[in-house]
């Protein structure tokens, strides 16, 4: 069924570096949801470990067949995350309230997490025609439509931390994909003048985390109380962490959302800069290995994915460490393959096998 | 060597500047990870701590005071508050409506209250404090009706004998912002009490104690997490005064009903053994909770009960000043114990006339009959010969002008016409007159009763002029002396021993001989010495008389020096003499 010779090819660097972060992470989610009683401590580990396992097995799945099978269904693909997102829009909005998740027999799934690898695949696509001349305004306006309507929805959710994470993603990918300079800075100008505009279609909660970012003391005890309390957490870590379930901003709960979206500050409280400098060099590594595979694809098609796919895993890693440290403010996006959470994991997980299938067949032809 | 088409070259251009782009933003991640972890580490650690930490104060018990014969003047009893933990109560609307029954103040103030006075989660908030026994036992039996809520035990204050020698044992309050500033350091905190008047407020360091804390580690939410450690209270020291509770027991008899001081002291040593103030008040008003209405009383009482007379009243010496003035005539030279002058009644000088109290004269006087007779004539001539600047002077001898530094707070000092003391007040006009008035103790002069008690004292005691105190030592809660008032001789005044021996005789016959002003003093028992005074004080439409004894005893060999001070009576023979007989009674033990 398929064809086993390309595996040779793997990058093992991204396979060892993945697997560490995810053993690493079940310590500090069983560290981070420590008080919530000894069955939920158990309860998170167990599923992370369960949703590992199938992540791991759909990547092993998808290194296995060849990308370009995802290039040819692409759009496909694309069209059915449309439709899903739209589904979560009405859902959420029966339910009178923000929501992200769609819930189907007992599990609840995020599915803005897969839309964005669907919007890298099908960007990809596109990007890598042949058939438009690049410099012409009809291939930007047919990427930027492509990339604009899975965000718009995204953002409609309300999630503007994922939206805003696509925003390098679909950059990066235009640069590479060689867009007219010109175009770029008008696109980028535009963006940048409206930024203001943007302002007032923030949902009040949106704006108050954006004015506390700016200024924590602004409501220490409500607005702010996350911002300054994830702060002291990293920054009482010190060199080498407080160790292992010791760290009191965590196991006092004096942290927000410690086993998910802060879990890199537990990382930060109980193994100090020391942790954090090791758990930024493994993800530095895979980041770099994916530039590797997208400088060595085989085709424009992989290399577009394959750039997409690294520069939304850095998008993630950066912009939740950034809020975690009170370099930007908080939006609510898990840290990769460390957050407690079967979506992000899984999603995680499903790139990082795009990304193997790129490199394993960059010498195929 | 491999050769690439140049297209493929300039593919990879884009790529290199976005990887270079990513190594810059996490290398920025990592620096100021390292600024925050590394460089303020520290300070992130200590907020880190102080987020969980919650310190619990445990007052400490207060130093007792006793008297100088370990009489209790003031202890401590249990007071109870009923307090509650609003995190273990369940059903907060209930609980509002069986606490506010038992303490008689409904469902709504008790919610108010809890709400006002909340500070962190876990710390019981106090609802009423210092209830009675029935209501302590009426929330004890419904315990298993009321979780939550709890009787707490705290030292209060109690002054055994209330009004007795309220002045100088002082009362107790919480801490004002002022306080504070300046005690912060000491490790004092809000809502803390401290002394604020007497010796509550003037052995504060050492009657404190120190106050134990539980330090406690909470979570997140504020509850509770573990406790961490205890450090017990350590009640304060033990203060004895110097006064003697039956001598000051007889002091305040002697005022009761009147407004006025008596000092008493020893002259050889300068303890106070007796001090009053009328009218006093319960010091245990002040002590918290306070009953806003009775402090108000209080404050705007027109009686000023609160202020302590025997050292923060000035009034004129009188005729008490004679001894003074004798003294300074004497050793100036301006007369001896020879000198006599005629007392026709009154006195001429220049074209005014100035009486002597006695309208038919006291014929030729010298000067022990002088101070006997209290002989306004006399001193009139005396006070021309002496001359302002020498009376002026030997009155600051005697330190009339300055404080005594006794170990009271809120001293003041009295008042001498000196030439400075002029200056300063703008009084720049000072006729032969103003010299007459001076001579007889009125005018500018003012003192407090108990710069009178040393004057006399050291009239008794050969010019020596010691440093009062109502402190006699301080023992620590096991009975260790920490700190013991040895007798500190201010100032030895130089007089020449005859001098001082013409007006002891003279002091002598005021209360022994039958011509003396001060005959309602005498004792059998006891050979007392001793000047009475009457002063008139206020404008011409409003004048009031205060009523002065001042004496010592035994007049062979002083023990005790005694000033009693009545506001608005007539003669200090008849009114000041008697009140002091009773004194002196007292402390010799003997019948009135």
């Amino acid at each position: 069924m398929f064809d086993l010779s390309p595996m040779r090819h793997i990058s093992w660097g991204i396979v060892a570096c993945a697997a560490a972060i995810i053993v690493v992470s079940l310590f500090f989610i069983y560290s981070g949801s420590q008080g919530l009683g000894e069955e939920v401590v158990i309860r998170y580990v167990e599923r992370q470990v369960i949703w590992g396992v199938i992540g791991i097995m759909i990547a092993a799945f998808l290194a296995l067949i060849d990308y370009r099978k995802l290039a040819s269904s692409a759009f496909l693909i694309y069209s059915a995350f449309l439709v899903l997102l739209v589904i979560v829009l009405v859902v959420s909005d029966l339910r009178r309230g923000a929501g992200r998740w769609l819930s189907v027999g007992g599990f609840t799934i995020q599915p803005s997490e897969f839309a964005k690898i669907a919007l890298i695949l099908a960007l990809a696509k596109y990007l890598s025609r042949e058939d438009l001349p690049r410099n012409s305004p009809a291939y930007m306006v047919g990427a930027l439509l492509i990339a604009a309507i899975p965000m718009v929805l995204i953002l409609k959710q309300p999630d503007l931390g994922t939206a805003l994470a696509l925003v390098p993603v679909v950059f990066a990918m235009l640069i590479v994909a060689r867009a007219s300079w010109a175009h770029l800075l008008y696109i980028f100008t535009v963006v940048t003048l409206s930024l203001p505009l943007g302002w007032s279609f923030l949902k009040p909660y949106q704006q108050t985390r954006i004015k506390v970012f700016l200024n924590p003391q602004l409501d220490p005890l409500r607005a702010g109380y996350n911002a300054i309390q994830s702060l002291i957490a990293v920054g009482s870590g010190g060199i080498l962490g407080r160790g292992w379930l010791q760290g009191t901003q965590t196991q006092l709960r004096f942290l927000p959302e410690r086993h998910t979206d802060f879990i890199f500050c537990v990382v930060a409280e109980e193994t100090g800069f020391a942790g954090c400098i090791i758990l930024i060099a493994l993800y530095a590594t895979i980041i770099f290995i994916g530039l590797r595979i997208a400088e060595q694809a085989r085709d424009e098609f992989g290399r577009l994915t394959a750039l997409g796919i690294t520069v939304l895993l850095t998008s993630h890693v950066v912009i939740n460490i950034g809020m975690t440290i009170g370099l930007l403010p908080i939006t609510g996006l898990p840290l990769p393959l460390m957050s407690y959470g079967g979506s992000s994991l899984v999603s995680v997980c499903i790139c990082l096998g795009i990304l193997e299938s790129i490199c394993a067949r960059r010498f195929v032809f | 060597m491999i050769e690439y088409p140049k297209d493929t070259i300039s593919r990879q251009y884009p790529l290199v500047v976005i990887g270079i782009a990513i190594m810059g933003v996490l290398l920025t991640l990592t620096v100021y990870l390292w600024y925050l972890q590394v460089f303020h580490g520290e300070e992130y650690f200590q907020m880190a701590a102080s987020n969980r930490l919650r310190l619990v104060r445990k007052p400490a018990p207060r130093g007792l005071i006793f008297d100088r014969s370990g009489t209790i003047l003031a202890d401590n009893r249990p007071g109870f508050d009923v307090e509650v933990v609003p995190e273990d109560v369940g059903n907060m609307a209930l609980m509002e409506q069986r606490l506010g029954k038992i303490l008689l103040i409904g469902p709504d103030k008790v919610r108010e209250r809890m709400k006002s006075r909340r500070s962190y989660a876990y710390l019981p908030i106090t609802v009423e404090s210092d209830v009675n026994m029935e209501t302590v036992l009426a929330v004890e039996e419904r315990q298993q009706l009321l979780p939550g809520v709890h009787i707490g035990v705290y030292p209060r204050r109690r002054y055994i004998y209330g009004g007795i020698a309220a002045h100088l044992v002082g009362s107790i309050g919480m801490i004002s912002k002022d306080e504070l500033e300046d005690l912060r350091i000491q490790g004092y905190v809000q809502q803390d009490l401290v002394g604020k008047t007497g010796v509550e407020k003037s052995y504060e360091r050492f009657l404190s104690g120190e106050s134990g804390v539980d330090a406690i580690q909470v979570d997140g939410r504020g509850y509770l997490d573990k406790a961490l450690y205890r450090n017990e209270p350590r009640p304060g020291n033990n203060v004895f005064l110097t006064i003697d509770l039956e001598l000051q027991r007889a002091c305040e008899a002697a005022l009761a009903g009147q407004t006025g001081a008596v000092v008493a002291l020893d002259p050889r040593n300068g303890e106070i053994l007796a001090m009053a103030s009328s009218p006093t008040y319960d010091p245990g008003v002040f002590v918290p909770p306070v009953d806003g209405e009775m402090v108000r009383a209080l404050m705007s009482d027109e009686n000023h009960p609160l202020m302590n007379r025997a050292i923060q009243g000035v009034y004129p010496p009188g005729s008490t000043f004679k001894p003074i003035i004798s003294l300074a005539a004497l050793e100036k030279g301006a007369i001896t114990g020879r000198t006599t002058f005629e007392c026709p009644g009154y006195f001429m000088l220049g074209r005014h006339l100035y009486h002597c109290w006695y309208a038919k004269g006291h014929k030729r006087v010298d000067l022990p009959d002088g101070l006997m007779f209290s002989c306004n004539v006399f001193f009139y001539n005396v006070g021309l010969r002496t001359g302002r600047d020498d009376i002026a002077g030997m009155a600051c001898e005697f330190g009339m002008d300055e404080l005594s530094g006794i170990d009271l707070p809120g001293e003041r000092a009295g008042v001498v016409p000196t030439e400075r003391w002029r200056k300063e007040n703008g009084i720049t006009s000072w006729s032969p007159g103003d010299t007459v008035v001076m001579a007889i103790g009125q005018g500018y002069l003012l003192l407090t009763p108990l710069r009178s008690a040393l004057i006399m004292a050291a009239v008794a005691n050969g010019g020596k002029l010691f440093q009062p105190h109502v402190v006699r030592q301080v023992v620590s809660p096991l009975g260790d002396p920490l700190y013991i008032l040895q007798p500190r001789l201010v100032k030895q005044i130089e007089m020449e021993e005859r001098n001082l021996a013409l007006v002891r005789e003279g002091l002598r016959r005021v209360v022994n001989s039958r011509y003396g002003t001060g005959q309602k003093c005498k004792l059998e028992k006891v050979e007392i010495a001793g000047k009475t005074g009457t002063v008139q004080v206020g404008s011409e439409d409003n004048r009031k008389n205060h009523a002065w004894f001042v004496g010592y005893a035994p007049y062979g060999n002083p023990q005790i020096a005694l000033v009693v001070l009545l506001e608005g009576k007539e003669s200090g023979g008849f009114f000041a003499a008697p009140a002091a007989k009773d004194i002196f009674a007292t402390y010799f033990k003997v019948k009135k």
